[in-house]
């Protein structure tokens, strides 16, 4: 078993190359074959106001069988969170939808993300200045 | 014809009063911060909780209750006797003073409608249920459901205004429902409390528009103290958009210490709303708790909580001290003073300060204050 640690490479995709993923999405590359997609419901978020997430955790292509899927996020620079806690619930394989978040107010958050997935623990996060 | 060194003399006179400059100069950026404060009024949703929100029926009769004395017990108190329309519905007290002293401010009702927490812990996730507790509570109203029924029971205008808007004869409603939907009638009056835009507004469209006639109408210490609060002082972190507030809570190091123990604010708050049977996601909520109710469902507890208090928003600010969830910063410029000086010890923070002393010089705080006072007042 291995824990991974990954900063985060990301990219916009707009359509998609394999079955696996989302469209018009952020992308984060945690290594060649294992990306995470992820979008919001509002764009752009605003302060104080309640969004969405949703993400697909694929690998090689294809949803990947993720377990114990945990996000929250904070202000690395303020050192608090959010007054909320994430209401996580998985669609699918690799599929979450997450609700309840709130950036209550304006500034770089971060967004953190664990899971496991064939043994291994991942930990990731990406930045979202609001 | 002029001489030409009198033309350019007349057009420069020409220039200065026809096109008169911004005192202070604002960025790109500075302006898209400014321009977020913005548009006042915005759009006003009914209140999915209440089911008389916005009808024109309950308002009458909430405004009628409102001002009614026998609502209380021994007919002492009403809801104006704490909340005056003079002083912006609030009471011009440190703390309150119902049957009993009280340990917090009254806060003022002005735009009390786009709040999303009720009470300086966030007791209450909605107006009609914040509405509740000074009508029971012994140290304030002290009234029960029953006497709140007989109320209602024994004069006519009270008997046909209910029946109109809860579409029920009142002799039919149980004494504990009763109570409730007499405050969703409070609650649809007190929804109509909104401010005028202010000088600042005005300030904010001309700036929108590229409009630096009426833009350089607004009043130069305000605009260095706008310059203030958007920059160096980082306020509009906390008060941010319209209402010059995110809703939630901070703490900004004002002691929480009151005779015989603490005030935690919005760590008791948390408590109460969770355990309350008030709250969104019980039986009393009108609409669907799965929407509206997300809030209350997803607010998390957290040892921070401790002392953070509700941040208010700061429109007719100038109206309404002294400030503080206890009342005890008397002006204005005592408000910015602290801000200028904060302890720093008295900050609970894991990461960098967002608040830090400012060491304000007497003009900085003046600007500032000036700056409040142009936020409306009506």
């Amino acid at each position: 078993m291995k824990s991974i640690i990954v900063a985060g490479f990301m990219m916009l995709v707009s359509g998609l190359s394999s079955a696996c993923g989302l469209e018009d999405a952020q992308v984060i590359r945690v290594d060649p074959e294992l990306e995470i997609y992820y979008r919001t419901d509002a764009t752009p978020i605003s302060v104080a106001e309640h969004f969405v997430l949703q993400l697909q955790i694929c690998q090689g292509g294809r949803a990947a069988p993720v377990q114990q899927f945990k996000l929250d996020a904070n202000m690395p620079m303020h050192g608090h969170g959010m007054n909320y806690r994430p209401d996580i619930v998985q669609l699918k394989d690799g599929a979450y939808r997450v609700a309840g978040l709130m950036f209550h107010m304006s500034g770089n958050w971060r967004v953190e993300m664990s899971f496991k997935l064939q043994g291994d623990s991942y930990k990731t996060h990406f930045d979202y200045l609001l | 014809m002029a001489k030409p060194g009198i033309r350019v003399s007349l057009f420069l006179l020409w220039g200065l009063f026809a096109h008169p400059a911004i005192a202070v100069d604002f960025s790109e950026s500075e302006i898209a911060l400014i321009t977020a404060h913005g548009p006042w009024p915005p759009a006003t949703e009914m209140d999915k909780s209440n089911r008389v929100s916005g009808n024109p029926l309950a308002i009458k009769l909430g405004e009628r209750l409102f001002f009614d004395h026998d609502l209380g017990r021994d007919s002492k108190l009403s809801c104006a006797s704490c909340h005056d329309p003079g002083l912006l519905f609030s009471d011009g007290k440190s703390t309150a003073e119902g049957r009993n002293p009280m340990q917090r401010n009254t806060p003022t009702l002005q735009n009390i409608a786009f709040n999303r927490w009720f009470g300086w812990g966030g007791e209450s996730d909605s107006l009609w249920a914040q509405t509740i507790r000074p009508i029971v509570s012994v140290d304030e109203m002290a009234a029960t459901p029953e006497s709140v029924k007989r109320l209602l029971q024994s004069k006519a205008p009270y008997r046909e205004l209910y029946h109109q808007a809860f579409d029920r004869p009142v002799d039919e409603v149980p004494a504990p429902e009763l109570l409730v939907d007499v405050a969703k009638a409070l609650a649809a009056y007190q929804e109509t409390f909104f401010s005028a835009p202010g000088e600042f507004d005005q300030f904010r469209e001309a700036l929108l528009k590229g409009d630096s006639v009426t833009a350089a109408g607004y009043p130069e210490s305000a605009q260095r103290g706008l310059k203030l609060f958007i920059g160096e002082g980082r306020c509009n972190l906390c008060h941010f958009g319209p209402r010059f507030s995110n809703g939630e809570f901070a703490n900004i190091g004002v002691n929480f210490f009151v005779e015989g123990g603490v005030d935690s604010g919005r760590y008791q708050g948390i408590q109460q709303l969770k355990s309350s049977p008030y709250n969104r996601l019980g039986a009393r909520n009108d609409g669907d708790a799965d929407s509206n109710g997300l809030s209350t469902r997803q607010v998390h507890l957290k040892p921070r909580n401790w002392g953070e208090f509700k941040i208010p928003g700061l429109r007719g600010v100038s109206m309404t001290a002294p400030y503080m969830h206890n009342g005890s910063l008397k002006t204005l410029r005592d408000v910015v003073k602290h801000y200028s000086e904060i302890d720093e010890e008295r900050l609970h923070t894991d990461g960098e300060n967002i608040l830090r002393p400012l060491h304000w010089n007497d003009q900085q705080i003046d600007d500032l204050v000036r700056f409040l006072e142009t936020l409306g007042f009506e």
